[in-house]
C-alpha cells in the first residue's frame, strides 16, 4: 500500500469541515458538536482529518517535506476514525486510512515515528508490552481463586494494559467468566503486545511481523476463539489482522460474550445496583471494528462521472460496529439506569488516548478525556461506564485530575458486583 | 442659473416665483424650483449643478412639509421637484409589483393596483400628497409586519442619478441587459440587491436626497384579499398587550398589526371617541383559493393567542367599529391632512426600539412632556412593528397650535429635551429629521460618522444634493 | 515572504500556540474546493492546490482581528479571513498573505427570543446554532452550503439561498447589526448598536451601510472582517417540549418529526403547469420548503447512499418525475395543518399535478424531515461523484427561474453527451423563492469529477458558456462573477457596475490588503 491508491480520494477532498463534527443530523448542542478532539484542541485545519488528507496529498505531491511540526500534525490524532464516519455519510472518502498510511511513509522514510513510540516500539520488541514491565509481571494480576483451562480452545488476550495497567479488568473478566462457567485459557507472560500501538503510529511492518507471531502463537496451543476486554487489541485481532494474515479464530469482545451468556442464562446479574450511568463507546470497539471484508472488483462508470464498484464493494461506514451489545448488557443490570451522552455509537467522541497520543502528547490527551468527562458529568450520571482498559486509564485520569467524584467502571467490573458471589 | 435650467427643462418647468419658493422653504429659501419631465432631465440637471457648484435639493411630495429633509439647509438652493414624473410605468398582478415615478401618489397608486388585484404595502394614511416612492425611500414603516422582511420593503429595484451624476439602475434592473431584455425574459425588477456586490439601493434609501435622485422605483405589491377583517383591542398599556404580540408576531398570522393611541386614533378618525389608552388594530385576510378557509384558521389561531395571553379581541370598543379603523387602511388621508387637523400643526419624533422597550421609552417621553408642560392629551403615539416583529417603529406625534406661543415654545422644548432622554434611555434614530439629526451624529462613533461620509464622496463627490442634512455639512464645490 | 519582526508582532497579537508558517499547515489552507475550476479557467491544469498564505493566524477576539488588520497595512501584506472556509473564495489569492482563522471566535453571543434574533461570531456553525437556538422555540435561515458552515459567514460575505428559504427567507436579507473590521483597521458597529446597545437593525442611521458590505453577493473576504453579526430568527414550528431525537445508525437514521408536518412531491407535466403551481403555492406562506430538482436529484434528496440514489433513478423515480417541486409544510397548530395540507392539495389538483409522494413513487424517511430542515439535502449532491458545483444563480422573479431552467437544458445536454458532466438530462436545477414568493433564483447543480481532467476542463468549458448565455440573454447575475476580470466582462451590460465596487474598495481598503480575488481590486487591471 502506498498513498498513489489514494490519490483520487485525496484530490476530491471538498474541505467541507463535515469531518471535525459529528454527523450533522446528530448535533443537539453546540458544546458537544465536535467528533475530532484533535482539531479542537490544536485548531489549524491541517488537524481535521480532512486536513491531514489535504497534508497527505500535499506530500504525496512532492509540496511537502518531513519537518517536526508536519510530524506533530501527523501525530497529534487518535486515528479514532469519526472523521471517516462524517465524512462517509456523504463522500467515498477514508481520511483515517490517508492518515494511516501516511503514517507508515513517515517510518519507512525514516522522519517517523516520534520519540515516545519508538521507545516503546523498542520496549515491545524487548519486553513483550509498551510500558516496559518485566514479562514476567504479565500473569502477576493472576490470582489463584481463578479458574484457567489450559486445554481449552478458547483463549482470553488479556492485552498489555489490563494485565499490567488496568489488572482489575483482567481479574473482573476472568471472575465474569468463570461465574458463567465458561472455560478459557491464558497466555500468561507468553502473551505478547496485539501490536495496536505499533501498528496506529506507521511501523506497519513490526505490526506485521507481531501479528504473525500472534497467529503462530495462537495456532500453535489450537486456539479457535478469542475473548478480549481490551477494545484495541479486538480491533487489531479482528480487524487489522486479517488485511496482513490469513487466519480463522473467531475474535469476541466481552460485551458481545456476556451479552451472549446473559440471554442463555449463564449470567444471571440480580444484585442491585442503583445509579445513573452513561455508557462511553470505545472507537476501536464501535466504528473502527467493523471489518475489513477482502474485495475483488472493478471501477465502473454507470452514469457519466458517477462510478460504481462492480460487484458491490462493501462500504464500512462504521455501521456495524460494537454498539448494542454493551447497552443491552446494561439495560439486563438491576437498579441501573442507562443515560446516554450526546456523542454515542458510531459517533462516539475519543477518550483521546489512542494511537500513541497517551505517550506522546499528554496534554491533548488529557484535554480529549476531560472533554469526554464533562459530556458524562453533563448526562446526571454518577458513574462512567466503558468496555476498554486504555479509555479508562484515559478517562480516569481526567476525573483525577479534576478531583471528581463520578467513578468509573469497566462492563465487567459492572456485571460482576452484581453477580451473586461476585466482587 | 435660470436660464441655464430653462434650456434643459423649458420655460413651464422652472420658477422663481416668490409664492411657490416659499412653499418650499424653511430656514432657507431656495433660488429656484426646476420640474423635470424625464429621466434625462434630472441627468442633465444634476451634471449642471455639479459644474456650477449648485445645491440640489430633491423633493417628490407635496405639502405639508414637517420633517425638513425635502427643505434646503443652506442658500441658493435648487428645489428639484419630481412630483410631475408621475406615471405608474407598470403593474405586473404575477410578479406582485408595480413601478411608479416619483410623482404618483398613493391614492393613484391604490385604484389602479386594485384594477390589477393587488394592493399596495404602505404606512398608515399618509398625506394626500405623499410620494409613494419617497415613502419608500424614506424607509418608512409599513402596516403589515408579515409582509416586512427586511427593513427596506417594500422598497425593490430603483433607476436613480446620483450626485456625481452618473445612472445606475439598481438591484436585478441593472442587468445584465436593458429593461426590455429582462422583461422579455421573465425578470420584474423583483431582486432589489445589487447588482453584485454592493446594495446601492440600501445606500440610497434613507440618505434623505442626499445621495442620489431616484426617477423610478418597482416596488412590492401583495393580492388584494377576498376577506378583509379587523379586530381591535384595548388597553391603559401596552404592556398588557406584549405577550399577546410577541406570540402573534411569531406566526405571521395576521396582515396589519400595530398599537395606535386613542389620540392619534381620534385625529385620524376625526371624532372624539372615550376609548382605551391604547387600541391595537388586527387585520386578518384570506385570499385565493381557499380564501375563506385561509381567513377561518388565521382568525381561530389568533383569538387562540389572545385567549391565552388575556387579551380580547372585538370589532368594537365602546364607539369605535371595526370598519371605522378599515376605513382608515389602504388610502392616503384626505387634504388637510389628518396630523394637522387636531391643532394646525404636527411634529413628529420618530425613532426605533424593540417592542419590549416601546412602553417605557413612550413613559419617558411623556414624562418630560409633563415637566415641559406640553399637553399629554395631544401627543399621538404609533407603534409599528417590523420586520416581522424583530423590532418596532415608534411615531410621536405632537400637535400644537402655531398661534399660541406657550405651546409652540413647550413643543420646541420638548422636541429638544424628550428626543435627548430617548436617545438616552436607547432609542434609535435610524431615519434621523430635524433638530435631532445633530445631536444624533454627535453621539455616533467618529469612525462611522467618516464612513458615512466617505460613502458619500463616492456618490456626490461635489456635495450637490441635499447639503446639511443628516451628517453632511459641505456646500457644493 | 514574511519578515520576522512581522510574524514576531502577528505572533504577540495572538500568542504563539495560534500564529504559524510550517507549510504542512499553510498547505491546508492553499487547497479549496472549485480551484481545479479556476485553475482551467486560467489555462492551467486542474489543481485544488492554491497559492500558500505567509501565515495563518487563530485570533480570539475582534481586538485581535484589528491589530492584525493594521499589521497588514503598515506592512502592506494582504490578508483574507475564513470560518470554515469552503471554496476558493476562503483562500488568499497572494502568497504574502495572511490567512485569518476565525475558528476561535465561535460565541453564540446573544439569543433575544422574544425580539427574534441572535447575535453569533463567525465560526458558530449552522447545525450548532440551530440545535442552540431549539431551546428558544426558534430556528434561523441557514445557507445551502450546508449545516457544518457559517451563518455569519453567509450572511454578512457570501450568498444566501438555503432550503427552507420559502420560510426563512435569503441570507442578505436576514442580516441586522454587524460588527466590521474593515480593511483600513478600523472598527464599525453598523445600526442600532452604537444608539441603543443592541444589535437589531443594521439600517441608519441614515441610508445603511449594509449596502455598503454586500450586495446580492456579499464581498467574498475581500472586504475586511466580520466579527460579530445579529441574525433575524423564526419561530420553530414543533412543541414546546420538543427534542432533537436521532436514533439508528450510519447511514440510516431516525428522527423524531413533530406533529403537524408533512412532504409533498408536487409533480407537473411541464414548465407550463409547474410555473403557476410555484408562484401560488409559495405566494401563500405556508411551507417550509419548495424546492425543485430532477428526478436524479430527487433520488439523491430522499435516499441515503449512491446506491440507493441510483436504484431509485432506475426504479420509478426517472420515469415519473417530471416538474416537480418538493414541498414541505410545518404548522404550529393543527388547524393551521389542515388548512396547508388542503391548500397545497388544491393547488395541485388545480394545475394538473399528482403526488409522488402519495402515489408511492418516492418516500422520504423522518431522517429526511431532518435533514431538510438542518439544510444538508445539498450536501446529497455530492453522493454521485464527491463533487458538484452550479453554474447559473440568478435571482429576481420565479418566470426568470423557469426560463433559466429552459434555457439551460440544451446547453448542459451538449456537456453530457461530452461524457464530462453528471447526467440528469439537462433537467438537474435547484430552485427555491423567497420571501411569500416575491423573488426566486434557480442554480443549477452539476456533477463532474475533481480527479479528471476532463471533466474539470468540460465543466468549466459549461460554466462560462451559462455566464455567456446569461449575460447575453439577460438571465441575472450568476453566483461566481467576481474578480476583477469576471467584474469588467458583466460589467459593460450591467450599467458599468464595478465602477462602483472599485470606489468603495478604494475607500474602506485604501492600501489593498483585503483579497480582492473574489471581490475587486481598486483599480483596473491592465
Amino acid at each position: 500500500m502506498t498513498l498513489d491508491q489514494f490519490e483520487e480520494m485525496m484530490d476530491s477532498c471538498v474541505r467541507c469541515s463535515k469531518c471535525k463534527y459529528i454527523p450533522q443530523i446528530a448535533i443537539k448542542s453546540q458544546r458537544f458538536s465536535h467528533i475530532c478532539p484533535s482539531v479542537q484542541y490544536y485548531n489549524f485545519h491541517a488537524y481535521s482529518g480532512g486536513g491531514r488528507m489535504i497534508m497527505a496529498n500535499a506530500y504525496h505531491k512532492g509540496r511537502l517535506e518531513w519537518t517536526p511540526e508536519m510530524l506533530d500534525v501527523l501525530y497529534q490524532c487518535t486515528n479514532c476514525g469519526g472523521c471517516e464516519v462524517s465524512c462517509k455519510w456523504v463522500y467515498d472518502f477514508e481520511p483515517n486510512e490517508v492518515i494511516h498510511e501516511l503514517r507508515v511513509q513517515a517510518v519507512k522514510s525514516g522522519a517517523g515515528p516520534m520519540p515516545a513510540h519508538k521507545k516503546y516500539i523498542d520496549l515491545v520488541r524487548q519486553k513483550n508490552n509498551p510500558y516496559g514491565e518485566e514479562i514476567e509481571k504479565r500473569s502477576d494480576w493472576l490470582s489463584d481463586d481463578i479458574e484457567v483451562d489450559d486445554g481449552s480452545s478458547t483463549l482470553y488476550f488479556v492485552g498489555c494494559t489490563a494485565a499490567l495497567r488496568r489488572e482489575e479488568i483482567a481479574v473482573s473478566t476472568a471472575r465474569v467468566l468463570n461465574a458463567a462457567n465458561e472455560p478459557f485459557r491464558i497466555l500468561g507472560s507468553d502473551e505478547i503486545c496485539c501490536g495496536s500501538p505499533v501498528y496506529r503510529v506507521g511501523d506497519r511492518d513490526t505490526a506485521i511481523d507481531i501479528m504473525k507471531r500472534n497467529v503462530e502463537s495462537f495456532r500453535e496451543r489450537g486456539i479457535k476463539r478469542i475473548i478480549t476486554s481490551c477494545s484495541g487489541c479486538f480491533n487489531m485481532l479482528k480487524t487489522e489482522y486479517p488485511r496482513y494474515v490469513e487466519h480463522d479464530f473467531e475474535v469476541v469482545h466481552t460485551s458481545q460474550l456476556m451479552e451472549e451468556l446473559l440471554r442463555e442464562g449463564r449470567l444471571q446479574p440480580k444484585k442491585e445496583i442503583p445509579m445513573k450511568i452513561t455508557y462511553h463507546d470505545p472507537c476501536h470497539l464501535g466504528r473502527m471494528s467493523e471489518p475489513y471484508e477482502p474485495y475483488e472488483g472493478e471501477k465502473v462508470e454507470l452514469l457519466s462521472q458517477v462510478y460504481i464498484w462492480d460487484p458491490p464493494k462493501p462500504f464500512r461506514q462504521g455501521t456495524h460496529g460494537v454498539y448494542d451489545a454493551p447497552r443491552n448488557v446494561l439495560k439486563q443490570i438491576p437498579g441501573v439506569e442507562l443515560v446516554e451522552m450526546e456523542r454515542i455509537r458510531e459517533y462516539s467522541y475519543c477518550c483521546g488516548a489512542g494511537a500513541g497520543c497517551k505517550s506522546a502528547y499528554p496534554d491533548f490527551a488529557l484535554f480529549a478525556s476531560n472533554e469526554r468527562v464533562d459530556e458524562a458529568k453533563s448526562t446526571g450520571a454518577e458513574a462512567l461506564v466503558s468496555a476498554c482498559p486504555f479509555c479508562k486509564t484515559s478517562l480516569q485520569d481526567a476525573l483525577k485530575e479534576r478531583d471528581d467524584p463520578m467513578e468509573f467502571f469497566d462492563l465487567t467490573q459492572l456485571v460482576l458486583k452484581s453477580l451473586e458471589g461476585g466482587e | 442659473m435660470k436660464t441655464a435650467v430653462t434650456k434643459i427643462v423649458g420655460e413651464e418647468s422652472v420658477s422663481d416665483d416668490e409664492e411657490i419658493l416659499t412653499q418650499y422653504s424653511g430656514d432657507f429659501t431656495p433660488s429656484l424650483v426646476v420640474w423635470p419631465m424625464s429621466t434625462e432631465d434630472v441627468v442633465q440637471i444634476v451634471a449642471w449643478a455639479n459644474e456650477n457648484s449648485v445645491a440640489l435639493v430633491p423633493v417628490s411630495s407635496g405639502g405639508p412639509r414637517r420633517r425638513g429633509s425635502s427643505l434646503p439647509k443652506v442658500d441658493n438652493a435648487v428645489i428639484i421637484d419630481l412630483s410631475r414624473m408621475n406615471r405608474i410605468l407598470r403593474v405586473d398582478t404575477k410578479n406582485k409589483m408595480a413601478m411608479v415615478e416619483p410623482g404618483v401618489t398613493y391614492g393613484q397608486l391604490i385604484p389602479e393596483l386594485e384594477r390589477n388585484g393587488l394592493r399596495p404595502l404602505m404606512p398608515l394614511l399618509p398625506k394626500a400628497s405623499k410620494s409613494v416612492l419617497a415613502s419608500c425611500l424614506d424607509r418608512e414603516a409599513t402596516t403589515i409586519p408579515r409582509f416586512h422582511w427586511d427593513l427596506s420593503d417594500p422598497l425593490l429595484c430603483t433607476e436613480t442619478v446620483f450626485g456625481s451624476g452618473e445612472l445606475l439602475r439598481t438591484g436585478s434592473a441593472a442587468g445584465p441587459g436593458t429593461l426590455e431584455e429582462q422583461w422579455a425574459s421573465g425578470q420584474a425588477a423583483k431582486n432589489p440587491q445589487g447588482p453584485s456586490q454592493f446594495d446601492p439601493f440600501r445606500i440610497i434609501q434613507g440618505s434623505q436626497g442626499s445621495i442620489g435622485i431616484t426617477t423610478w422605483i418597482s416596488m412590492k405589491c401583495e393580492l388584494l384579499p377576498e376577506y378583509h377583517q379587523i379586530y381591535l383591542a384595548g388597553a391603559e398599556s401596552l404592556d398588557e398587550l406584549e405577550e399577546f404580540n410577541y406570540k402573534l408576531l411569531r406566526r405571521r398570522l395576521v396582515d396589519e398589526h400595530f398599537i395606535i393611541n386613542s389620540t392619534a386614533l381620534c385625529a385620524a378618525l376625526g371624532t372624539d371617541y372615550n376609548l382605551p389608552h391604547w387600541i391595537l388594530v388586527l387585520g386578518i385576510t384570506g385570499h385565493g383559493l381557499l380564501a375563506m378557509d385561509e381567513l377561518d384558521y388565521r382568525s381561530k389561531d389568533t383569538l387562540d393567542i389572545a385567549t391565552d395571553t388575556n387579551v380580547v379581541l372585538t370589532g368594537a370598543l365602546n364607539e369605535l367599529k371595526h370598519d371605522d379603523v378599515k376605513s382608515l387602511l389602504n388610502r392616503a388621508s384626505a387634504d388637510p391632512y389628518w396630523k394637522h387637523k387636531l391643532r394646525g400643526i404636527c411634529r413628529e419624533v420618530i425613532f426605533a426600539s424593540t417592542l419590549d422597550r416601546a412602553s417605557h421609552l413612550y413613559s419617558v417621553f411623556t414624562e418630560v412632556a409633563e415637566k415641559v408642560g406640553f399637553p399629554l392629551g395631544q401627543i399621538g403615539a404609533y407603534i409599528q412593528p417590523v420586520v416581522q416583529g424583530i423590532s418596532a417603529e415608534c411615531v410621536l406625534d405632537l400637535y400644537a397650535d402655531p398661534g399660541d406661543a406657550t405651546e409652540a415654545n413647550a413643543l420646541n422644548t420638548l422636541l429638544r429635551d424628550g428626543r435627548e432622554r430617548l436617545l438616552d434611555e436607547g432609542a434609535f434614530f435610524s431615519r434621523p429629521f430635524g433638530s435631532i439629526t445633530d445631536v444624533i451624529f454627535e453621539k455616533t462613533s467618529p469612525e462611522m460618522v467618516k464612513a458615512i461620509q466617505d460613502v458619500k464622496a463616492i456618490f456626490d463627490p461635489n456635495h450637490v444634493l441635499n447639503p446639511g442634512t443628516l451628517c453632511f455639512k459641505e456646500v457644493p464645490r | 515572504m514574511l519578515k520576522e519582526n512581522v510574524y514576531k508582532r502577528l505572533s504577540d497579537v495572538v500568542g504563539e500556540r495560534f500564529i504559524t508558517k510550517a507549510p504542512a499547515i499553510l498547505d491546508t489552507y492553499a487547497f479549496q474546493w472549485c480551484f481545479e475550476i479556476e485553475s482551467v479557467q486560467r489555462g492551467e491544469e486542474p489543481s485544488r492546490f492554491g497559492i500558500r498564505p505567509a501565515a495563518v493566524v487563530l485570533p480570539e477576539t475582534t481586538e485581535e482581528v484589528q491589530s492584525i488588520v493594521k499589521i497588514c497595512n503598515e506592512h502592506d501584506i494582504k490578508f483574507k479571513p475564513l470560518s470554515t472556509g469552503m471554496g476558493p473564495w476562503a483562500a488568499v489569492s497572494h502568497p504574502r498573505s495572511i490567512q485569518i482563522d476565525l475558528r476561535r471566535m465561535n460565541r453564540i453571543l446573544e439569543v433575544d427570543s422574544k425580539n427574534m434574533y441572535a447575535v453569533i461570531e463567525p465560526y458558530v456553525t449552522n447545525a450548532e446554532l440551530q440545535a442552540e437556538l431549539f431551546k428558544f422555540g426558534l430556528m434561523h435561515h441557514a445557507q445551502g452550503a450546508g449545516p457544518q458552515t457559517s451563518p455569519l459567514a453567509s450572511h454578512t460575505a457570501f450568498v444566501g439561498p438555503g432550503f427552507t428559504s420559502p420560510y426563512t427567507g435569503f441570507s442578505g436579507r436576514n442580516l441586522l447589526g454587524v460588527e466590521w473590521v474593515m480593511p483600513n483597521g478600523q472598527i464599525l458597529r453598523v445600526g442600532s448598536y452604537e444608539q441603543s446597545g443592541k444589535w437589531f437593525s443594521g439600517d441608519g442611521p441614515g441610508f445603511s451601510m449594509r449596502g455598503v458590505i454586500r450586495g446580492w453577493m456579499g464581498s467574498y473576504g475581500g472586504l475586511g472582517v466580520f466579527t460579530k453579526a445579529a441574525i433575524k430568527l423564526y419561530s420553530w414550528p414543533a412543541p414546546k417540549d420538543f427534542k432533537w431525537e436521532i436514533s439508528g445508525t450510519v447511514p440510516h437514521y431516525d428522527w423524531k418529526v413533530p406533529p403537524y408536518w408533512k412532504m409533498f412531491v408536487l409533480n407537473f407535466p411541464e414548465w407550463e403547469q409547474f410555473e403557476p403551481a410555484f408562484y401560488e403555492v409559495n405566494d401563500h406562506d405556508a411551507v417550509m420548503m419548495a424546492s425543485c430538482s430532477s428526478a436524479e436529484g430527487l433520488a439523491g434528496l430522499f435516499t441515503d447512499t449512491k446506491m440507493e440514489a441510483i436504484e431509485a433513478i432506475f426504479g420509478g423515480v426517472l420515469l415519473h418525475a417530471k416538474r416537480y417541486f418538493i414541498v414541505l409544510v410545518t404548522a404550529h397548530t393543527e388547524r393551521e395543518f389542515n388548512y396547508r395540507c388542503k391548500l397545497i392539495t388544491a393547488i395541485m389538483e388545480k394545475h394538473g399535478g399528482n403526488d409522488l409522494i402519495a402515489d408511492g413513487i418516492i418516500a422520504p424517511r423522518d431522517a429526511h424531515y431532518a435533514e431538510s430542515v438542518r439544510n444538508m439535502l445539498g450536501g446529497h449532491a455530492f453522493r454521485f461523484s464527491n463533487c458538484f458545483q452550479s453554474t447559473h444563480g440568478g435571482m429576481d422573479s420565479i418566470a426568470l427561474a423557469v426560463n433559466i431552467a429552459k434555457v439551460n437544458q440544451p446547453i448542459k445536454w451538449k456537456y453530457i453527451e461530452k461524457g464530462v458532466i453528471g447526467d440528469d438530462r439537462g433537467e438537474g436545477v435547484w430552485t427555491t423563492a423567497y420571501e411569500c414568493g416575491h423573488t426566486a433564483h434557480l442554480e443549477v447543480p452539476t456533477v463532474y469529477n475533481a480527479a479528471s481532467v476532463e471533466s474539470c476542463k468540460g465543466y468549466a468549458e459549461y460554466q462560462d458558456e451559462c455566464n455567456e448565455v446569461d449575460l447575453k440573454q439577460a438571465l441575472g447575475m450568476p453566483f461566481f462573477i467576481v474578480g476583477d476580470k469576471v467584474h469588467d466582462y458583466y460589467g459593460p451590460r450591467t450599467m458599468d457596475y464595478p465602477k462602483w465596487l472599485r470606489r468603495i474598495k478604494a475607500t474602506f481598503d485604501p492600501r489593498g490588503v483585503g483579497d480582492s480575488s473574489h471581490y475587486i481590486s481598486a483599480e483596473k487591471e491592465e
